[in-house]
């Protein structure tokens, strides 16, 4: 999607909020490019079904639109009050799909041909995002937010609602579970005999 | 090489890689950002608003003056002005007709100014 809204490159997401309620058509297509794929790479993460993240980053989205007319600038990150809603609804969603088997995730979308151009990258991709799902729901949240979006554990925490010491615990934790589930399938992935 | 340098490598490998919504996703949330942009609503918004300032207006008349017992008041005497106008009360024909007549001695009399009194003398 092609936009012609380099000069808002510079303007925070306070301010786009604040363009788009007063009307700004702009600023709603510079949030959306900004916001948009966040959020939807984030429900991604958490669900692993395309049509489920999407839905999930809409929700979000609309959120935000609603929300514009009474955003206190510089109370909150708009990211971080964004990554929060989305977690929510990840959770409410897998809440009421608890039964969901991993029939039912999608098979990891393909990679840009740049990024992964092989098999063992494809796989690695596939098995890392099969771990994530099988793993408990805030342990998930916590490392799709600490290793893949790369926040500080004191914004992690303001999205989860809980400790500094509760997003360590929770990071630590799936980690290890992680590192298990993935053992047996070294071979495969392509690590074993790699240089250390 | 340790689990921990080889969950480090895919969690970098899958950062690198993001998936990718679908064509029409970004189409759906700008079209929903349009429907939901407070300007869109404009009309609404500006009757709402006038409405509110005349509201905003009556509502503080009637604080001022007591509430609405005090409109209720007020329209009673209306009313009654205008129909005092329409038909006045018999006792009333004589002195309306003689203030807004010509004769000031008549006048005099109503108001009750006693004799020797004459708007001419305020004439000068």
């Amino acid at each position: 999607m092609t936009m012609a809204l380099d000069h808002s490159i510079d303007i925070s997401d306070d301010a786009l909020l604040q363009l788009y309620a007063n009307g700004d058509q702009a600023a709603a297509r510079q949030l959306t490019l900004r916001l948009a794929p966040r959020a939807f790479k984030q429900a991604y993460r958490m669900l692993g079904v395309q049509a489920d993240a999407e839905d999930v980053a809409q929700e979000a989205m609309m959120r935000v639109w609603k929300i514009a007319p009474e955003w206190r600038s510089g109370e909150a990150k708009v990211t971080t009050w964004l990554y929060r809603v989305v977690a929510n609804l990840c959770l409410d969603r897998l809440r009421k799909v608890q039964s969901t088997s991993l029939d039912a995730i999608d098979e990891p979308i393909d990679p840009s041909p740049s990024a992964a151009d092989d098999m063992q990258s494809n796989a690695r991709l596939d098995a890392l995002q099969a771990a994530l799902i099988a793993l408990p729901e805030r342990q998930r949240q916590a490392l799709v937010l600490r290793h893949i979006e790369e926040l500080a554990n004191p914004e992690i925490a303001d999205v989860m609602e809980i400790s500094v010491e509760a997003v360590e615990s929770l990071t630590s934790r799936g980690k290890r579970a992680l590192t298990q589930i993935l053992k047996g399938r070294k071979a495969a992935l392509g690590f074993e005999g790699d240089a250390p | 090489m340790s689990d921990e340098t080889e969950l480090n490598k895919m969690f970098d490998l899958t950062r690198r890689t993001p998936p990718e919504p679908s064509p029409d996703f970004m189409a759906r949330i700008l079209s929903d950002a349009d429907a939901m942009q407070p300007a869109s609503l404009g009309v609404l918004t500006e009757t709402a608003t006038k409405r509110g300032i005349f509201r905003d207006m009556f509502s503080g008349l009637g604080e001022a003056i007591g509430g609405w017992p005090a409109f209720a008041g007020l329209a009673t005497a209306a009313v009654t002005g205008v129909w005092i106008g329409i038909s006045p009360p018999q006792l009333l024909i004589e002195p309306f007709g003689t203030v807004l007549g010509t004769d000031s001695s008549a006048f005099s009399e109503v108001l009750e100014y006693g004799d020797g009194f004459d708007f001419t003398l305020f004439k000068g």
